[in-house]
């Protein structure tokens, strides 16, 4: 069953139409990147999709409902938020703060489940946050921070990810690893990820469908291969983008050329 | 175990206070009293005196701590009080108002009472005319509404006669002289202290923030929309006792925080006792320093509150409040 359709979806930012019906399939198991030029509606398409924003137009549907009937934490287990901007540092461990992505988990009032510090544990190991358990949250490098973020987001499990730029701050292996651990869980679990990104040549790698807005209600969707092409990117970004393929001819490099 | 000692600490301070004041008594008297065939005037002015007032100071000490607590969440502000969003005026306006009248004591309740809720409305409608709810116009709403009622104060301070500012005075500052708890603010405190419960781990979520922690799965308005209604509806009970009571609202959630009780699950019940304790506390000295002169409780509050606070403040130096 898909996971996540929307219909004829109009994104208006500041009266400005963003994103103009929009028809998009995400199937389970899939890793979708968003793409597009600074204010193109990424950000607002997402916040949208975990309806934190109304819809200008049209509809959403998880797995066959409409959006616009689910709401609380059974629409936290479903749909999950990395936002681009980070944690706000209120006196908090680490550990606790991994621990709030399990809110919508909980079953009792006052008593933890054992399950969700099994959980917790396990989020924080796959993002290399262990050792920091029991540090405060505002002596974490940006890096850390974003990582905690994420592991936040897994502890919260979701079946789809929304990230938006989740590999802000972080180092080259961080990126990879990480990613990689998030596509683990999109492939593992028959979720879905969707990733606002402007590192072209790492969601070539980790993503396999593209969403290309062009920033004046257009757009392009499909497998990554029919639109990560020099032509389209080139357009959207409105300069002359480059597409490099290493030696194997498997893996593409895009730069930016005078 | 934090849990634990505060609760020791609140017995410790209503023993201290029902035997500490001009009529002496040992604890020993005092424990055996319920089983004392007849009783002596030193038992009755406790049980008839000291015990009410004694109440009334745990109870303004945790509605107040419990109303702190939620303004700091509310308006996600370290700074917040109980009195930043202008209830505290509304009562006093309302409360000085009858003074200036030389209503009786039962107007003068009234009279505070409905000063604060016609400061909650005021607030509340204004924040939310026509736009969203935001943290910020909430806030300017309550800091402007509040110095609107600071000019009422004044003026009736500066247009009344020297006896009736002496006792304005007294309720402006805090004061447990005259207090008596009614049911009403048992019945507040335990549902207020219920319901924080309840919301506890939605608190602990909205400290990451309004989007995240709807997100999360929070109803972030209609917890915010609570979280006003109550501080405010706990605050105005607390100031209808006691008057503007300052400090305890805004040291003793800091202080559990700086223990390291950031979880609200165990914050909430904390902050109540250590804020009842100290309030219990406090008035034992306001009452018995000066004897027979009574101070007001809020002067004792600031005067032990500023080098507690301090001395917190600089142990917890790894934490950041």
């Amino acid at each position: 069953m898909t996971l996540l359709q929307t219909r004829n979806l109009d994104i208006l930012v500041a009266r400005r139409r963003l994103i103009h019906q929009l028809e998009l399939k995400i199937e389970p198991g899939t890793s979708w990147a968003l793409l597009g030029r600074n204010g193109t509606g990424k950000t607002s398409l997402l916040h949208t999709l975990a309806k934190l924003l109304p819809a200008a137009t049209g509809e959403i549907y998880l797995e066959g409902e409409n959006l616009a009937t689910l709401s609380g934490k059974p629409l936290a287990r479903r749909i999950g938020l990395l936002f681009q901007q980070g944690l706000p540092a209120m006196p908090k461990t680490v550990f606790e703060t991994a621990m709030l992505g399990r809110y919508p988990h909980h079953q009792s009032l006052w008593k933890d489940d054992p399950e969700d510090f099994e959980v917790v544990e396990n989020a924080l190991r796959e993002f290399d946050l262990a050792h920091l358990s029991a540090r405060s949250i505002d002596t974490l490098s940006g890096g850390e921070a974003q990582r905690l973020s994420l592991a936040q987001l897994v502890a919260q499990a979701p079946a789809l990810y929304l990230l938006d730029e989740p590999s802000n701050h972080l180092d080259l292996a961080h990126q990879l690893k990480g990613l990689r651990r998030l596509k683990a869980k999109v492939t593992g679990h028959r979720a879905a990820l969707v990733m606002a990104s402007h590192d072209i040549n790492l969601v070539s790698q980790m993503c396999d469908h593209v969403l290309l807005l062009m920033g004046d209600g257009t757009y392009l969707t499909g497998p990554v291969s029919e639109i990560l092409l020099e032509d389209h990117l080139s357009e959207a970004f409105g300069c002359r983008i480059r597409r490099v393929e290493s030696g194997e001819g498997k893996e593409a490099f895009f730069f930016p050329s005078a | 175990m934090l849990l634990l000692l505060l609760t020791l600490l609140a017995i410790a301070s209503v023993l201290f206070s029902l035997l500490s004041g001009s009529v002496t008594l040992s604890l020993h008297d005092l424990l055996n009293a319920p089983f004392a065939g007849e009783e002596s005037l030193q038992l009755q002015i406790v049980r008839e005196i000291r015990l009410p007032r004694t109440v009334a100071a745990f109870l303004v000490g945790g509605l107040l701590s419990l109303s702190g607590v939620i303004m700091q969440i509310l308006l996600r502000n370290p700074l917040a009080d109980p009195f930043i969003l202008g209830v505290s005026g509304g009562a006093a306006a309302g409360a000085l108002t009858a003074i200036f009248l030389g209503s009786s004591v039962f107007w003068l309740y009234q009279s505070a009472f409905s000063g604060a809720l016609l400061s909650i409305l005021l607030v509340f409608t204004l924040a939310n005319a026509g736009k969203r709810w935001s943290v910020t116009r909430l806030l300017l709403t309550g800091v402007v509404v509040s110095a609107g009622w600071g000019a009422l104060i004044n003026l009736l301070l500066t247009t009344s006669s020297e006896n009736t500012v002496q006792s304005m005075l007294f309720w402006l500052m805090g004061d447990l002289s005259q207090s008596r708890a009614s049911w009403h603010s048992y019945a507040l405190l335990l549902a207020g202290l219920g319901g924080g419960l309840a919301l506890s781990r939605a608190l602990n979520v909205l400290t990451l923030g309004d989007q995240n922690a709807q997100t999360l799965g929070v109803n972030v308005e209609a917890l915010r929309f609570t979280l006003y209604l109550a501080a405010s509806v706990l605050t105005a009970s607390a100031v209808v006792i006691a008057g503007s009571v300052g400090f305890v609202g805004l040291i003793a959630p800091h202080a559990i925080r700086m223990l390291g009780g950031r979880d609200h699950r165990y914050l909430i019940p904390s902050a109540v006792l250590l804020g009842g304790s100290f309030l219990v506390f406090a008035d034992s000295l306001a009452r018995t320093v000066l004897a027979p002169q009574q101070l007001p409780v809020g002067v004792v509050t600031a005067l032990i509150g500023v080098p507690s606070f301090i001395l917190i403040l600089r142990n917890s130096a790894t934490q950041s409040p």
